[in-house]
């Protein structure tokens, strides 16, 4: 009976113990990459995200970076336990979500939210798990759109010779402006828009929202455009190291990302409305399809020759692709 | 009059300023003694005629294309008693005191609002007393609300005369915007004085005589909310509705249809209705409908505090749902949504299908299946 006694109360403390440790939250650092810091839409999307993560048992101290390079080095040196950074940035830690910004992987933000959603499942963990890290939430950044100074310049044949702002930590960006000729001027983030507006490169690449927050209407002048045909689409990815978090922290996380991923969206779009309809270019449908065949080329050159992209990622984003519109050349060849 | 002085300074210079000054003081003293003598007025009446006139040709107009239900609000509360006192003057200026009135019971019910969803909260967390505490508060709100939408209906009844089942005839839109709103008066003080515990004391046949009274105005023209305002009563008040009329199919009509016109309050109308019978689906497709309007169609410029108020409404009724679901308001930009519907990511299924491929490497390997068909059952 005494026996009985003591087991029953070892086993109730036990329970206090556990139901402990399970109601205080674990304290975790995340870094955000935000280009206006602390203030910035992205900072303050995760704020919101911060809040929701105590449900999901984890405290984060957020931690506001200018800099995106030192906040995904200060991630792999392991001073943040997750980052947020962009899908190009994130390549090197996951490839799979590094290559759902691959060049035409997805021509529009309806693409783009059903993706997310879909890797926002649970069946999906697997895709969203490279080796120690773990992406645990897309955010949507913006359509990629070419900007040039001289809006005569709208196709790739007219790119050739040209100067281009180039992200040289992008090998994908490289690649790409050395096949269709232009002449690659290596920038970062803190530069490119300067390059472009003062007419040191004749385009350079960036999402809309640079037309305002960096002034890229300066470089557009009365001659330029953009050239209304996304690029690629750029993300913002939460990296975790899975180890670090409670079990089960990832598939919550992109839960609430996908569920949310609409919302967030309204910013992006916020920013394309803010681009004057006069400074749009509009290319036609044969040109678009061309390019499209470019991408591919591309694209395929990237997973076999220099493995900058994911096979699977790839052929998931054909998949999404040729749901949407099966007319697509590609979805009888299906080289990805 | 400074501002006339200085322009002539510039023109004239000072010497001729000060002569011009002394003649434009003459011309106004000359002005408002000839209108005292022919009117046979006090300067205060002269005066209360004119801020009632400026009230509703500017101020009110003003105030309903404005689309901030709080400014309304806090213009009701401090321009309401100026205008009333008026009344001691010049007959009641109840044209501009009915608009104003109302407005200034929305800053009741918006406390009212708040302090029920922290009474929710308290009830959440276990918080027995604080529980206790938001529900007194509320109610005071409500009594105050009560007592301020029953006097807009008052004077409407003051101004058009007692409804007794003939119509007033307008001389004017505002005049009839003035009969909409003591109408809405009449309902909203007798739902907060019910939720007021009846501190009021408002007759309870009021909002029969507003459904009646509600037959005189054109419905198109007010964006349907005559027809959502008495399909409500007949909702709520039994044996109100005639024979085989749905009142839900009329208020659910009424509300896609001022909605098409940019001003959704019949759709809070709908929303309340619902959530007042318990109606929970009704309160999750109208809340999901109004939203998803107002990203399609913009708000009539004339009616833009109309159309927000609608929206300021429906979103109280969300906040409390929310709040007795998950202990917070409706998340920042999600109105539309309700707690425990179909979410975009559970509702998205249709591209599960991208994931049935084996090459994802996310099937099940094809051995495991054959084992579970070999399980004994």
């Amino acid at each position: 009976m005494k026996r009985l006694c003591l087991a029953t109360a070892l086993f109730a403390l036990a329970v206090t113990f556990v139901g402990a440790a399970q109601a205080a939250p674990v304290k975790k650092t995340l870094c955000v990459y935000d280009p206006s810091g602390g203030n910035g839409d992205l900072f303050n999307a995760m704020k919101s995200y911060q809040l929701e993560a105590l449900n999901w048992g984890v405290e984060f101290n957020l931690k506001p970076y200018t800099d995106e390079k030192t906040a995904a080095e200060d991630f792999k040196a392991g001073q943040c336990h997750a980052s947020l950074i962009t899908g190009t940035r994130a390549r090197p830690f996951h490839k799979f979500g590094g290559t759902l910004e691959a060049m035409g992987g997805l021509p529009s933000y309806d693409h783009l939210t059903r993706i997310v959603k879909t890797l926002s499942k649970a069946k999906a963990k697997k895709l969203m798990t490279s080796g120690q890290y773990e992406v645990a939430g897309i955010w949507p950044g913006g359509a990629v759109y070419l900007f040039v100074r001289d809006r005569s310049v709208d196709t790739v044949r007219e790119l050739a010779g040209k100067r281009l702002a180039t992200m040289s930590f992008d090998d994908a960006a490289k690649t790409m402006v050395r096949k269709i000729g232009a002449s690659m001027v290596a920038a970062d983030v803190g530069t490119f828009a300067g390059m472009y507006n003062n007419g040191s490169v004749d385009a350079c690449y960036s999402p809309a929202l640079g037309y305002k927050a960096l002034e890229l209407y300066k470089g557009i002048g009365s001659k330029g455009g953009v050239i209304r045909y996304p690029l690629a689409q750029m993300t913002l990815q939460l990296l975790i190291r899975t180890a670090d978090f409670p079990a089960g922290f990832g598939e919550k996380s992109r839960a609430f990302a996908g569920k949310t991923f609409k919302e967030s969206l309204k910013m992006v779009r916020l920013a394309e409305k803010s681009i004057p309809a006069k400074h749009w270019i509009d290319i036609p449908a044969a040109d678009k399809e061309r390019y499209d065949e470019m991408f591919l080329d591309v694209r395929v050159e990237l997973r076999d020759g220099k493995k900058v992209y994911n096979g699977t990622a790839l052929k998931l984003l054909r998949k999404l692709r040729c749901k949407v519109d099966p007319a697509r050349g590609e979805c009888v060849q299906k080289r990805e | 009059m400074r501002n006339m002085r200085n322009r002539f300074a510039i023109r004239s210079g000072a010497g001729r300023d000060r002569r011009a000054w002394a003649q434009c003081v003459r011309h106004a003293v000359c002005a408002v003694a000839l209108a005292v003598t022919v009117s046979g007025c006090s300067l205060h009446a002269v005066t209360g005629d004119l801020m009632a006139d400026y009230a509703t040709d500017h101020f009110i107009p003003e105030m309903m294309g404005y689309g901030d239900p709080t400014t309304a609000c806090a213009a009701g509360m401090a321009f309401g008693p100026f205008l009333a006192g008026y009344s001691r003057v010049i007959d009641e200026p109840n044209a501009a005191l009915v608009p104003t009135v109302l407005s200034a019971g929305l800053c009741d019910e918006m406390s009212a609002w708040e302090q029920n969803l922290r009474s929710a909260r308290a009830i959440r967390a276990g918080k027995a007393a604080e529980a206790k505490d938001a529900r007194v508060a509320e109610q005071r709100y409500r009594a105050a609300a009560a007592r301020r939408f029953y006097e807009a209906y008052q004077r409407t009844e003051r101004l058009f005369g007692k409804l007794d089942g003939q119509c007033p005839e307008f001389d004017s839109e505002h005049a009839e915007l003035v009969f909409l709103l003591g109408m809405m008066g009449a309902v909203q003080g007798v739902a907060n004085d019910r939720a007021a515990e009846g501190a009021v004391d408002i007759p309870l046949d009021v909002p029969r005589k507003a459904e009646r009274g509600l037959k005189c105005l054109n419905n198109e023209r007010w964006w349907h909310v005559p027809a959502a305002f008495r399909a409500a009563i007949w909702a709520t008040v039994p044996g109100a509705a005639p024979e085989g009329v749905d009142p839900w199919s009329v208020i659910a009509d009424a509300a896609e249809k001022g909605a098409a016109q940019g001003v959704r309050l019949a759709y809070a109308i709908y929303v309340q209705a619902a959530a007042g019978a318990g109606k929970e689906d009704r309160v999750r497709q109208a809340i999901a409908q109004q939203a998803a309007s107002m990203a399609k169609v913009p708000a009539h410029a004339k009616w833009r505090t109309i159309d927000a108020l609608a929206r300021l409404e429906s979103l109280a009724i969300s906040d409390q749902l929310w709040t007795k679901a998950e202990g917070h308001r409706t998340p920042f930009g999600r109105f539309g949504e309700l707690p425990g519907g179909a979410t975009d990511a559970e509702s998205d299924d249709e591209d599960d299908d991208l994931l049935d491929d084996e090459d994802l490497g996310l099937a099940e390997p094809p051995h495991n299946a054959a084992v579970a068909q070999r399980r004994p059952q």
